[in-house]
């Protein structure tokens, strides 16, 4: 995978801590919640993503705190990651306007026509 | 913390034992965490099958330094069967032999003997052009390379022409009293076969640990199955009899190391999951904070 490709639940995950620091759970609701439901993650992959995205300097821990006994671990956006997430939207925008580009090429003989 | 509460934390705990220590001491707490509220806030009691088959595959995934395969994963689960079962067949075969013969039945017990170098070849086939071209628009094991493709697969059928020729030539031309000259162009063209398989072999094992597909061990499993058999083939030229006898039992030790390719494949394939598995373990916390509850 280049550099400039993000997998969709690792994009989610950046776009949801792009926001602000959260943990792990409340990670899982937001992309499920930002992605329309198309990202529907479990906690492991989770964080084998978070893993992930740690070795690659996206993301940080962000300090553990027990909330009724249970460990929550938060983790934030790196300025790196900012800019990896920042790259990625550009690189999306650029595909979308290709794509509308080319379909406007596709409807343009059909609209001649039409007027002929 | 009620009864069912200390159920769900103990019955998490031991999933999570698939992970390897190191991984556990650093974050087995947080996961511990998130999975709780993740049950609770689906009002469950127990762990869905999905989060424990999900735990299992990342927990194997840190255990055997598998990240990173995500895009191979029914390419390596079914390459890996197919190599295992091609390992096991022969291997059936030989243990058959080991019990007596029926009384009246010869024809019937060797009958099918020649059938399993064959088959088992044949499965090899099939294992390796899985791994070369991947399943489904997934990543073969050489990556994009087309000389690690064409190499995995010309070793596979270099093989299974091997095994027909052996199966199906060598016997008809001893019974039937072929011709010298004929005996010895069929030898020829077996020491060809050989010698194109495994140079073909070790073409793919260097353009699979290069391509960066696999991870892990997995990654120099056919590295050393070549080296295996290469080992084997120098080993036969030594005349001493206790080297004599690897070959009576037909590389061993090649086998061996063949059915460890099948299994560490099988066992990246299963361990990824959709998104790719990363590998570090270092963090600053504290070990396991639910332990002495």
């Amino acid at each position: 995978m280049t550099k400039s490709e993000l997998r969709e639940p690792s994009f989610w995950v950046l776009t949801a801590l792009a926001a602000g620091r959260n943990h792990g759970y409340a990670l899982i609701q937001e992309t499920a919640e930002l992605s329309s439901g198309r990202v529907d993650l479990k906690v492991p992959t989770l964080y084998a993503a978070l893993d992930r995205l740690r070795d690659e300097g996206l993301v940080a821990i962000d300090g553990d705190e027990v909330v009724d006994g249970r460990l929550r671990r938060y983790f934030r956006l790196t300025d790196e990651g900012a800019s990896r997430l920042g790259a990625e939207i550009e690189r999306m925008e650029t595909n979308v306007r290709q794509a509308r580009a080319r379909l406007k090429l596709r409807d343009a003989p059909a609209i001649g026509e039409a007027l002929a | 913390m009620s009864a069912e509460d200390a159920k769900l934390v103990a019955e998490y705990r031991r999933l999570i034992r698939w992970y390897p220590k190191r991984w556990r001491a650093a974050n087995g707490d947080a996961l511990l965490g998130a999975l709780l509220d993740h049950a609770e806030d689906e009002g469950r009691l127990s762990p869905s099958t999905a989060e424990r088959s999900a735990i299992a595959r990342a927990g194997l995934a840190q255990r055997f330094g598998l990240a990173g395969t995500s895009s191979s994963r029914l390419t390596l689960s079914l390459g890996g069967v197919a190599v295992i079962l091609a390992t096991v067949v022969p291997l059936v075969g030989r243990l058959v032999f080991i019990f007596p013969q029926p009384i009246g039945s010869s024809w019937l017990y060797y009958s099918w003997q020649p059938f399993f170098a064959p088959l088992s070849t044949s499965t090899l086939v099939v294992a390796f052009v899985i791994l070369a071209a991947g399943f489904r628009n997934e990543r073969g094991i050489a990556g994009m390379s087309v000389l690690g493709k064409t190499s995995l697969i010309v070793f596979a059928v270099a093989g299974l022409a091997q095994s027909v020729t052996n199966a199906a030539l060598i016997p008809p031309l001893s019974t039937l009293g072929a011709s010298r000259w004929f005996g010895e162009a069929v030898g020829d063209a077996l020491w060809f076969m050989s010698l194109l398989s495994l140079a073909a072999l070790i073409v793919a094992s260097i353009v699979v640990a290069r391509a960066g597909v696999l991870r892990g061990p997995a990654r120099w499993a056919l590295v050393a199955v070549a080296i295996a058999i290469v080992g084997e083939l120098a080993i036969d030229e030594i005349p001493l009899p206790a080297f004599g006898a690897i070959s009576v039992w037909g590389s061993p030790v090649a086998l061996m190391v063949q059915l460890a390719t099948g299994l560490l494949y099988l066992l990246s394939g299963l361990a990824t999951s959709g998104e790719p598995l990363a590998g570090r373990s270092g963090s600053e916390l504290p070990l396991n904070r639910y332990a002495s509850r």
